[in-house]
């Protein structure tokens, strides 16, 4: 051991041409170490020389083991010729784990893979410096493109107002229809009394004869699927009814799983596989309002999300939802091959599983009422009534879209603009849990991946550290925290990505994005100065390692030499 | 039953001002609601059942015996007392021709080989008696009571309250009362075809002081009566949110008490794996209990002590001593539900590097599976795992992924597929597949109790089985009580049907057992493939337990909370883990539910730093809380915790090693290493690490001191500095307390007199870089200057200890001198034959008189003396020299295999 470190010691002061290099030592400290005596850096203590590094601990800082293990708080330095210096925990001096390309760290065992690492690092920085490249060509089309961008907007903002003038007279027209339906509402109604109740008298027969034959052979009738739907549906009312009324529902046994499964979890869908259905699936029952926030399936959803989540907000109630994107199609459904396999999977298995079942509906959002079969229910009047909200709706919308529109005008873009480009766009940061959804210039929020439910982190506020971050504010209210927020660091790249979406401190969440936006022609003058560093440093060390060898093989053959001369001296 | 109360009230504004879920009472059967023991609490009519004399047949260690009762005519009961070493004594009261079950697979199986024969026999109209080693038992006729007397007073009694009682078998008639053929729980019916089957145990302890045992609960460490409230209750169940004082019980069950005075400590254990219930009542003549059954057979062990240690032997020598842990097991393991992928991964990693803390292990909970179907990999998550875990094993750490017992129900699930067609899923009452919900949503159980199902299940943990899996990837198993979202109080209905048609009633407390041994029997199937017959010690922690999970691997005491009342009952739950057998055990660091702040995150370390089992853990929807993300002084804090574990590992595994060899507890209460000190009887907050440390932890916020509670018998020196505690031995009956400021850099501990505690103070990035590092000595002397302690190696990893490949040595300070010899071997252990060329460093001496310079003389075995350079210094490595009270000896490389002698003399007045 200690030949070894002589060796490397005679190395480091034969290619570096300093005094005598004491292991660990930082460059900066190096003349604290020369004398005969050592002081503690701390101030502690005053030791001999022969004090440092002799694998005993006697600083309370450190100090006197900057090469050795013996003390628990000491700083190791390795200089990493040919790559970046490093420094560390003495905790690792000598562990048998090789932490500094150079090897310096462990007596024995380490080769020099600085040059190889330096090669990695290099590789990265060159591919690093052509997408800089890319992504800054883009960003000058995004600045050429804002002026257009702008007109757009401005356009928008001069047609909305009439707009929304014939939307409103929509609403006065479809509101006429309506009132004219109710004048004539009594007479229809005794006409649908007399069918309901020749219907009604049919389908009590149907499940008298149904029960009877359940009972009379269970399983033979569970195998009758059509029959088994009908049977869930029934005990969904009745399960509804008895929610409502006594407030003890009769649980099946998959509900009662998910109801204990919830205690661990919000997520409702933490045990078993999400309730959603294929939309393809027929035979699946209606799937409840709000599911298209269940697997949102991407970037083809941006626009859609915006409008539903901007319906969503008003409160208002709308049929024309957009319908959630079919899953991707997997043949081996718990196959890691396919996609978010938690969600719309079907379970492989005949009469198990989540066939047929509905999850219960979030708990802010109105429980999904089948449409009540009665006599007082008017189809023609609810379909007058529905198209006047659906106008009322319309109007909204377009209120919200004029007053986004007003804010989106007045926010700041960048000095050439170019950030204009993405104010139309979302960006989403997938995690286990939660999808952080980012559409800058308006709104960010946060969408359980399980049960769909939406939390609003704010509105955009602007940015922050010279385009580096961007801050949406004024989320939904947090309990014993400022209201909910977001903030977003931008990083330079060729396309629109977000990751890394979280909540580092309670109700104050943030989220990375790239973007050719974040770009900047000064940083890649930086990533190319250290890539041009590198390849220096790399040629350096070619000639140092040359030296080395030199000065080895001189003083192998002084060596030799000596010893020839002490033998021919016998 | 305040405390409770209090809490229940606490809980209950929290769920107000929240709205927070948490422990739902009601969904949980109580005595009442549990027709067996709602129909047998305080029921004396044990009065009626007599030993039929005609009947005695003794036959060396046995003597059999009809049990009759008069309230039930022509039913004769089997009545067998057995006797085995050290005076332990079994009595069986059986139904013949019932077919009850008697579990299998707990006891050792050499145990018969070691009964005893009854000596000295004798009866006469009234009782028949007999001894056997120190105990002596007398068996009275009628009524029937069994005494077990130690040192000539009795200690235990069997019926002597007449509550005993045993309900026989029976044919329905419709005049039964309500609950005896069928009863419903919340929706849940429970059809009982054998009806009313229930055993009532009555158990007094004459003269005992206080009980302890009977895990797994969240409450005191000396156990409460029970009068007027919920009896004790072993069912093991999966307790979303457990209160921090509640006799219900947990995940885990060990049916083992103990009762305790100065001068005898007596255990008692029932091997019964059904739902059992625990009236605790304290009489005059010392505590009496009653433990109802809902079926099996009594089978019950007393174990007459006298010591804490000896009973702890006992029960070892029935149920097994703890397995030998691997070096790694017992380092720090970072977990959280979830590390999310590789990248996750590899930046935690990272991070303890960078911040130069330790730790060994990293865990993958449920979701990096996919969709719960366990030993499957999401690989969006996790692309690669096999070079995930080389790169994690490259700087020698493991990792561990869960696997639970429910498998999800899909066809194209090979493991489902398999056991399904295989028939190895427990069954529901009418024979088919049991399906219930659990995280993967519909889902089937492995049947466990079978041990064909045990075997194939082994099976799936090689190699080539577990795709992605690697031979530094260990195994956790949950939710094994088991977990039933949809069952009956979220575990399986009590007429699911196991192998042999056992109802689940019979073996419910066993079944978790049953699946943490057959992983565990995975893992070292796979061992001896990957290393040969020497193999790799399994690491497998398990959630659910029984009496023997201790020769299986390591429990935790489940999900717990943020709150400082669950750092403070985490100690009394790890130290009843330890005196009923299963030292190895751990609560997880921080609290599962809910976010700690950092002062209860740092204080949490400096106590989990001394758990047997230390992890840190997180649920799913907590802030990140890895040790670095609280800010420098708290990063500096919980380095310091979590470094003081692994220089206290040494010393650990030795404590392991005596555990594996005698059964002893790691973490130890103190009435175990001070009997007859009755000021420590209830003492929950301070503990025993080993014989050797105390610890005094802080568990309130703002605290500025502790009252450590320092028994008088010893001499305690405070561990930073070596300053001694006190002065000169108290006069008995003073105040034991020592008032000690803290701060927020650690909690109080202190090296106890008279012990040695080996040491690595080099810190490192895990044990596998310790493994080659030099040993500290803390020598801290009584009050006579003397001290013991004892340094157990090995491989750290394998099983060629036990052939001996271990050095195991002794050191013993006394007249001036250490001396360093090899330790006697244990009792059955191949005596050591590893010549270690490990080496000591340092030797810390607390105790010798200060205001000397000391001087040390090494007299190697062979070879010339030699000085040791001794100067003044701190007990702790860390402390600057000058603010130490200890004579730190620089011992170079004293290697630690060899014999020798170190000699302090005094060399002068001490030099300023």
């Amino acid at each position: 051991m200690r030949a070894a470190l002589g060796l490397l010691l005679l190395l480091a002061a034969c290619a570096g041409g300093v005094a005598a290099h004491v292991r660990g030592v930082r460059p900066e400290l190096a003349a604290k170490y020369e004398g005969e005596e050592f002081t503690c850096l701390d101030g502690s203590l005053t030791l001999p020389a022969s004090a440092i590094n002799d694998d005993w601990c006697q600083c309370p800082d450190g100090s006197d083991e900057p090469g050795t293990s013996a003390c628990g708080n000491g700083v190791f330095y390795c200089r990493n010729r040919g790559h970046e210096p490093k420094v560390m925990s003495t905790a690792f001096v000598d562990d048998g784990v090789c932490d500094c390309c150079d090897g310096t760290d462990e007596l024995e065992g380490c080769k020099n893979t600085c040059i190889e690492k330096n090669a990695a690092v290099r590789e990265g920085l060159l591919q690093q410096v052509d997408e800089y490249k890319q992504a800054l060509a883009k960003r000058r089309d995004y600045a050429a493109g804002a002026a257009q961008e702008r007109k757009d907007m401005k356009e928008r903002l001069g047609s909305i107002d009439s707009d929304i003038e014939a939307a409103g007279k929509e609403v006065v027209r479809l509101a006429g229809e309506r009132d004219a339906l109710i004048g004539t509402a009594e007479e229809r109604r005794a006409v649908r009394q007399e069918k309901l109740r020749a219907e009604a008298a049919q389908r009590a027969a149907e499940e008298a004869e149904t029960k009877a034959k359940a009972a009379a052979d269970a399983e033979k009738a569970a195998a009758a699927a059509a029959e088994q739907q009908q049977q869930e549906q029934e005990q969904q009312q009745e399960q509804q009814q008895q929610a409502a009324g006594e407030g003890e529902a009769e649980e099946t046994e998959e509900e009662r799983g998910r109801r204990i499964a919830a205690q661990w979890t919000k997520d409702p869908a933490a045990a078993g596989a999400a309730a959603s259905k294929p939309s393809g699936d027929a035979a699946a029952p209606a799937a409840p309002e709000g599911g298209e926030a269940q697997a949102a399936g991407g970037e083809e959803g941006d626009k859609g999300w915006l409008q539903s989540t901007w319906s969503k907000l008003k409160g208002a109630v709308s049929g024309e939802a957009p319908s959630p994107p079919p899953p991707p199609p997997c043949d081996e459904e718990w196959d890691a091959s396919c996609p978010h396999p938690e969600e719309g999977e079907a379970d492989a298995e005949e009469g198990e599983g989540d066939e047929g079942y509905s999850p219960a509906p979030d708990d802010d959002e109105e429980p999904f009422t089948p449409a009540q079969e009665d006599a007082d229910s008017d189809p023609e009047l609810e379909g007058a009534n529905s198209a006047y909200a659906a106008a009322e709706e319309r109007v909204t919308a377009l209120k919200g879209e004029k007053e986004l529109l007003q804010r989106q005008v007045t926010f700041d873009y960048g000095a050439d603009d170019a950030w204009l480009a993405l104010s139309r766009h979302c960006a989403e940061a997938r995690e286990p849990q939660y999808t952080y959804r980012l559409c800058l210039f308006d709104r960010a929020a946060q969408v359980d991946n399980g049960a769909g439910h939406e939390t609003n982190l704010g509105k955009w506020r602007g940015f922050e550290k010279g385009y580096t971050e961007g801050v949406f504010e004024n989320g939904d209210w947090c309990h014993q925290a400022p209201a909910r927020s977001m903030r977003v660091t931008f990083v330079c790249g060729t396309d629109e990505a977000a990751w890394g979406g979280g909540e580092p401190s309670t109700c104050a969440y943030a989220a990375t994005m790239s973007t050719p936006a974040a770009c900047k022609e000064e940083q890649l003058k930086a990533l190319e100065d250290r890539l041009a560093a590198l390849i220096r440093e790399e040629e350096e060390l070619a000639g140092e390692i040359a030296a080395e060898e030199a000065a080895r093989a001189a003083a192998l053959k002084a060596q030799r030499e000596a010893a020839e001369a002490a033998r021919d001296e016998l | 039953m305040r405390p409770a109360r209090q809490a229940l009230a606490a809980l209950a504004v929290l769920a107000l001002i929240t709205g927070a879920l948490g422990f739902k009472e009601h969904e949980f059967k109580k005595c009442k609601t549990a027709s067996f023991c709602d129909r047998n609490r305080g029921q004396a009519r044990g009065g009626t059942y007599r030993v039929d004399p005609a009947s005695l047949a003794l036959s060396g260690p046995e003597l059999r015996a009809a049990l009759l009762n008069s309230a039930a005519p022509g039913v004769a009961l089997n009545l067998t007392l057995r006797a085995y070493g050290g005076g332990v004594v079994r009595l069986i009261v059986d139904e013949p021709g019932a077919g009850r079950y008697h579990v299998p697979d707990i006891l050792l199986p050499d145990l018969e080989s070691r009964a005893e024969d009854w000596q000295a026999a004798a009866s006469d109209r009234g009782a028949w008696r007999a001894s056997a080693g120190p105990a002596a038992v007398e068996l009275s006729f009628s009524p029937f009571k069994l005494t077990l007397s130690v040192g000539g007073a009795p200690a235990a009694v069997v019926n002597s309250r007449s509550l005993f009682g045993f309900e026989h078998r029976r044919n329905k008639t419709d005049s039964d009362p309500a609950g005896w053929w069928d009863e419903t729980f919340l929706s849940h019916p429970d059809s009982k075809p054998r009806g009313p089957e229930a055993i009532s145990l009555d158990l007094a302890f004459p003269g005992a002081a206080r009980v302890y045992g009977i895990p797994e609960r969240a409450t005191n460490l000396a156990l409460a009566p029970t009068a007027g409230a919920e009896p004790y209750r072993l069912y093991n169940l999966d307790v979303f949110e457990y209160l921090e004082h509640s006799p219900f019980g947990l995940y885990g069950s060990i049916p083992f008490m103990l009762a305790h005075r100065a001068g005898l400590t007596v255990g008692a254990f029932w091997l019964n794996a059904a739902e059992m219930f625990v009236d605790l009542e304290t009489t005059r003549a010392g505590p009496a209990t009653q433990w109802v059954a809902e079926s099996g057979a009594l089978d019950l062990f007393l174990l007459p002590g006298p010591g804490p240690a000896d009973v702890a032997a006992q029960y070892a020598a029935l149920t097994g001593p703890t397995a030998m842990p691997q070096m790694f097991a017992i380092g720090y393991h970072q977990c959280r539900w979830n590390y999310k992928d590789e990248a996750d991964v590899a930046e935690v990693d990272a991070g303890f590097d960078d911040h130069a803390i330790p730790y060994d292990v990293i865990w993958l909970d449920i979701e990096h599976t996919v969709g719960k179907r366990y030993m499957t990999w999401d690989s969006s998550l996790f692309p690669d795992p096999k070079k995930m875990q080389d790169d994690v094993a490259s700087r020698g750490r493991k990792m561990v992924t869960i696997v639970d017992p429910h498998v999800k129900r899909d066809a194209g699930y090979p493991i489902h597929k398999e056991a399904s067609e295989k028939g190895y899923y427990v069954r529901n009452k009418d024979g088919r597949e049991f399906d219930g919900w659990c995280w993967p949503g519909s889902s089937s159980y492995l049947d466990v109790t079978n041990p064909e199902v045990r075997s194939w299940w082994a099976q799936q943990f090689a190699l080539d089985k577990y795709q992605g899996s690697t031979p530094n990837l260990y195994i956790w198993n949950d939710m094994n009580e088991p977990s039933v979202f949809n069952g009956p109080e979220v575990t399986m209905p009590k007429d699911a049907l196991h192998h042999g048609d056992w109802e689940h009633r019979d073996i419910h407390n066993i079944f978790g057992y049953y699946y943490h041994l057959a992983t565990s029997e995975g893992l070292a199937l796979r061992g001896r493939a990957v290393h040969g017959s020497d193999g790799d010690r399994p690491f497998v922690l398990s959630r659910a337990f029984f009496a023997g999970t201790q020769r299986v691997g390591p429990i935790w005491t489940g999900d717990n909370a943020a709150q400082w009342s669950h750092l403070k009952v985490s100690i009394p739950m790890l130290l009843t883990l330890g005196v009923t057998g299963l030292p190895y055990s751990g609560a997880d660091v921080g609290g599962f539910f809910g976010n700690p702040d950092v002062e209860l995150l740092t204080r949490w370390y400096q106590v989990g730093a001394y758990y047997p089992f230390f992890r840190g853990h997180a649920h799913l929807e907590t802030q990140r809380r890895e040790p670095w993300l609280f800010g420098d002084d708290a990063t500096a804090r919980i380095r310091a915790a979590i470094r003081g574990r692994y220089a206290l590992l040494p010393y650990m595994y030795t404590l392991f090693r005596h555990a594996n060899l005698t059964g002893a507890p790691v973490m130890r209460p103190l009435w175990y290493e001070f009997p007859s000190n009755a000021a420590v009887f209830e003492e929950e907050a301070a503990f025993m690490l080993g014989p050797a440390l105390l610890v005094a932890p802080v568990l309130a916020a703002g605290v500025d001191h502790v009252d450590a509670p320092l028994p008088r018998e010893s001499q305690w020196y405070e561990s930073v500095s070596g300053q001694a505690m006190r002065a000169a031995p108290p006069a008995a009956g003073a105040d034991q307390a020592v008032r000690v400021g803290v701060h927020m850099e650690g909690i109080p501990v202190f090296y106890r007199g008279g012990h040695i505690v080996p040491r690595r103070d080099r810190p490192r990035r895990s044990t596998a870089q310790q493994a080659r590092d030099p040993f500290t000595l803390v020598v801290a002397l009584d009050w006579e200057g003397s001290a013991k302690g004892d340094l157990y190696v090995d491989d750290g990893r394998s099983f060629a200890f036990r052939r001996g490949i271990y050095a195991h040595r002794s050191f013993e300070f006394e007249g001036g001198r250490l001396r360093c010899a090899a330790a006697t071997a244990a009792a059955g252990a191949p005596p050591g034959r590893l010549s270690t060329d490990l080496a000591i460093e340092r030797i810390v001496v607390l105790g010798l008189p200060q205001g000397r310079e000391w001087e040390a003389i090494l007299t190697p075995a062979a070879g010339k003396p030699r000085r040791l350079p001794a100067a003044r210094g701190g007990a702790d490595a860390g402390l600057d020299p000058k603010q130490g009270a200890a004579v730190v000896v620089r011992a170079g490389r004293v290697p630690v295999g060899a014999d020798w002698e170190i000699e302090f003399r005094e060399a002068g007045p001490a030099r300023s």
